[in-house]
């Protein structure tokens, strides 16, 4: 019989009826939708046919056991049907992509591509002067340990060995260093971020 | 050369090889003919003729 104008409903039925054909309609009118749909989920040739093949495995055996009630919505019930396939398949693998679940969720705060725009840019020399600003200010012995550290990427050893003071006294003057720059930055009410 | 940049795009070539494989088609539609339930009084028992 010939199909091709016939909606899916009529397809079902006649297939429901014992017309293997309408199956092969059906097939052939939805494969291609309903396989990129699934290799748009799990991007695996070889995973996306089998679970193309249980999607349509499922749709057989509830068509053929008379449990299909979804009147004229075929396309959409299979799609469901290969939705919780591809769900089964990932968690089986347990490599399902976990996001923290939030309604103001962005992708780009996932996918960045790495580089500064300009007013990124501008902001951190921004805050890179004030920050150099605020260190100059700090005591001698302090400011000496904290550029050391920071800026030259020195460790406590080096430093105690270049200033000729004991790693804990090193240490000291970091700490007390860090405290008078938060000090400023409240006083100040200076914002360093990016 | 500006035939194939103008007139196959990369995604329509992708696209083009997605598409299920003739065997599971066949597959797909053997498994139909040989599949039926027979409802019986102990339920539904599934039948598939190979």
């Amino acid at each position: 019989m010939k199909y091709s104008m016939n909606s899916d409903a009529l397809l079902v039925s006649a297939y429901i009826s014992g017309d293997e054909s309408a199956l092969g309609e059906l097939i052939t009118r939805h494969k291609d939708r309903i396989y990129r749909f699934i290799y748009s989920k799990v991007y695996d040739r070889d995973a996306t046919e089998d679970i193309f093949q249980d999607t349509f495995v499922k749709v057989i055996q509830t068509l053929k056991k008379g449990a299909y009630n979804e009147e004229g919505k075929f396309l959409p019930w299979v799609m469901r049907i290969a939705h919780n396939l591809v769900i089964d398949f990932f968690r089986k693998n347990n490599r399902m992509p976990k996001f923290e679940s939030s309604d103001d969720f962005n992708i780009f705060s996932v996918l960045s591509d790495g580089t500064m725009n300009a007013e990124s840019s501008i902001i951190k020399d921004q805050v890179e002067k004030d920050l150099q600003r605020i260190i100059e200010e700090l005591p001698e012995d302090q400011r000496e340990v904290l550029i050391m550290r920071i800026y030259k990427d020195m460790s406590f050893k080096e430093i105690s060995e270049q200033t000729g003071v004991s790693i804990n006294t090193a240490l000291g003057r970091m700490r007390y260093a860090l405290i008078n720059l938060r000090k400023v930055i409240d006083r100040n009410q200076i914002i360093l971020t990016n | 050369m500006a035939k194939l940049y103008s007139q196959t795009s990369r995604w329509e070539c992708v696209h083009k090889q997605l598409i299920p494989k003739d065997d599971t088609i066949a597959f797909l539609l053997d498994y139909s003919r040989s599949l039926s339930y027979l409802d019986c009084s102990v339920g539904t028992v599934e039948i598939n003729l190979n």
